[in-house]
């Protein structure tokens, strides 16, 4: 018969095979599987491609996983079309010598690749940005946080994103005219972020700001945002402005050094952007530790007028913290975030839980003061707002996120595992975290602040 | 099957016939475990004259497959995966079986829905290949024939 011919392992269907595969023990297993026939084969890189352990090319990482050399060539030439990210912390000079040896020059479809390398002595030549550009020549999104001057990083030509920054440890910058160059040649640039953390920013964006029409973010230091300030405002597509206070600044020689007020010269920017885009912000951020705002700081605003905050974020406010009420008029916020506030009591607070109903990330990370009979308070609020939740069948709104890292009431909430409480569920869910996008740490935005824009 | 038209009794047996025409008479406590008859036994009750024809397997196969629900319903609290596995290789011992018959067992288990079977049978395999060292160790184990072209390279 026809069928004796054929090995009876093949005549297993697809599902029986692919129950075989996922029982095997190692990556090498499925390895020498794939590599018995066409079939089997075929199984092994349907799963792989799904798999999500795979969809980064870590080669450091895969290297413990296969460290037979053949086996991770096989491997990395299977899977070579169908990477799309990339990580790398080890030297990437050995990185694109090693990847050569294996004959992979090009991984098409990576589109997004992070380079922390571990030793920070190791910085990638311009030779290495340049034949990376090479390898990966769908690169959209890119984080270097290495010392480069920035030649030949215009050759990623369909690049989007561009974050040369890693939170409090840079002390380097590009050259000017690779940033140049950088901003005039990569069209599709929606994200940059070029700030420096330990000396004064000495980029300017003067001949780049025509050319980044289709920017949306914008992270840099004040000092690079200071002399460009109304055109950085103007840009058609910027939904969110980040600006790191630099690390010293100039006093200008003729002024006394002994009475002239670098306070005020820093908050100046901040209270243009209040001035100039009242009508289209929908969220801001500022540490208040770097920041010297004093208590009524915000009573003439004219953001007021507007009441379109979605997103607030004020913190490591050391005065007292009565004014914060004003806030509880903008009735659309879904996010509060007061890390760090000395004064902040549970009424304050409660006043925000009842008066903004799409309240949705409420952080309170760092607030000693605050007790744990707010949380009761605060649940009899949301449970007469909706008192049908969480029953089933009932549409309902999403829970309010509640981070409570060493707040008032950390100890209350482990002790008596409030995560688990089924008089919570649905209404309030703790965790020890911090909201995404912001900054871990004191501050929502660490040394400086954050807008965001209504763009129509 | 029942006295009254009416009433659909269930019978203590069921009777399935293997593709030589060998007749085995099954419990019918064991054909929950048989997604496939149990569904058409169903679907048969009213009007069957008792005999299920399941002509694509093999009667030494379709012992095994009972022998193998019969030792699940009698070990029902030996759920681990360990425990099961010792108990499939005990039957396959047994029964002098050999990476054949675990195929086999394997498409009737598909065949017939035995989900405790398949489970245990691909694990079986999985395991044989695992400890292969190579590719080539598995091609002859599984008399397997190499038809990758030396050159193939994956187009993106």
């Amino acid at each position: 018969m026809a069928e004796e011919s054929v090995p009876e392992i093949l005549q297993l269907n697809d599902d029986c095979l692919e129950e075989i595969f996922d029982r095997l023990q190692d990556l090498h297993s499925e390895v020498a599987f794939s590599q018995t026939c066409q079939r089997m084969q075929h199984i092994c890189l349907s799963k792989w491609r799904i798999s999500r352990a795979y969809e980064q090319l870590d080669l450091d990482k895969w290297r413990e996983m296969l460290p037979n050399y053949e086996d991770l060539v096989y491997f990395l030439a299977q899977m070579r079309p169908y990477l799309k990210e990339m990580c790398a912390s080890s030297c990437l000079c050995a990185l694109l010598k090693d990847l050569d040896e294996m004959q992979i020059t090009v991984l098409p479809r990576v589109t997004s690749f992070y380079y922390d390398p571990e030793d920070v002595d190791c910085y990638p030549s311009n030779r290495s940005i340049r034949k990376l550009s090479e390898l990966l020549p769908g690169l959209q999104k890119l984080r270097l946080t290495t010392p480069i001057d920035g030649r030949f990083l215009s050759h990623f030509e369909h690049l989007q994103e561009l974050h040369l920054y890693e939170d409090q440890h840079k002390a380097y910058e590009l050259q000017q005219e690779y940033l140049d160059e950088i901003c005039q040649k990569l069209h599709d640039l929606k994200v940059l972020d070029i700030r420096t953390y330990d000396v004064i920013s000495k980029l300017q964006l003067g001949n780049c700001l025509q050319s980044l029409r289709n920017l949306t973010v914008l992270k840099l230091n004040l000092a690079t945002l200071k002399p460009v300030l109304p055109a950085v405002l103007e840009l058609p597509s910027l939904r969110q402005l980040v600006v790191l206070l630099d690390n010293e600044w100039h006093i200008p020689p003729l002024v006394s050094p002994d009475s002239y007020d670098h306070k005020i010269r820093e908050v100046g920017e901040f209270y243009d952007i209040m001035e100039r885009k009242a009508k289209d912000i929908v969220g801001f951020a500022v540490d208040g530790y770097y920041m010297p705002l004093e208590p009524g700081w915000d009573a003439e605003l004219p953001i007021w007028a507007h009441r379109k905050l979605k997103r607030l974020a004020i913190c490591s406010w050391s005065h007292a913290a009565d004014y914060l009420e004003r806030y509880t008029c903008m009735e659309n916020l879904r996010l509060l975030c007061l890390r760090n506030w000395n004064e902040l009591s549970d009424d304050i607070l409660l006043r925000f839980v009842e008066l903004c109903p799409h309240l949705e990330h409420l952080d309170v990370s760092y607030c000693r003061e605050l007790t744990p009979n707010f949380l009761p308070r605060a649940l009899e609020i949301l449970k007469q707002r909706e008192p049908r939740k969480p029953m089933p069948g009932y549409r309902h709104t999403a829970p309010l996120l509640l981070y409570y890292v060493l707040s008032g009431f950390e100890d209350f909430i482990d002790k008596t595992n409030l995560k688990s409480s089924p008089d919570y569920r649905g209404y309030i869910v703790f965790t020890a975290d911090f909201p995404f996008g912001s900054e871990r740490g004191l501050s929502f935005v660490d040394r400086g602040y954050q807008f965001e824009f209504d763009c129509p | 099957m029942s006295l009254n038209p009416t009433v659909c009794k269930e019978p203590k047996f069921v009777q399935l016939q293997t593709c030589e025409g060998y007749i085995h008479d099954v419990e019918t406590s064991l054909l929950e475990q048989m997604g496939t008859v149990h569904d058409l036994l169903m679907v048969e009750c009213s009007d069957s004259n008792g005999i299920i024809p399941l002509l694509k397997i093999e009667s030494r196969i379709m012992k095994l497959v009972v022998q193998w629900c019969r030792l699940v319903q009698n070990n029902s609290a030996r759920t681990e995966a360990s425990d099961r596995s010792t108990m499939f290789t005990e039957l396959l011992e047994e029964a002098s079986g050999d990476d054949k018959v675990v195929i086999q067992l394997l498409l009737a288990a598909n065949y017939l829905h035995v989900e405790s079977l398949l489970e245990v049978g691909t694990q079986y395999l999985a395991d044989v290949i695992t400890a292969c060292e190579t590719a080539e160790e598995i091609r002859i184990r599984f008399n397997l024939q190499n038809d990758i072209p030396s050159d193939e390279t994956e187009e993106p």
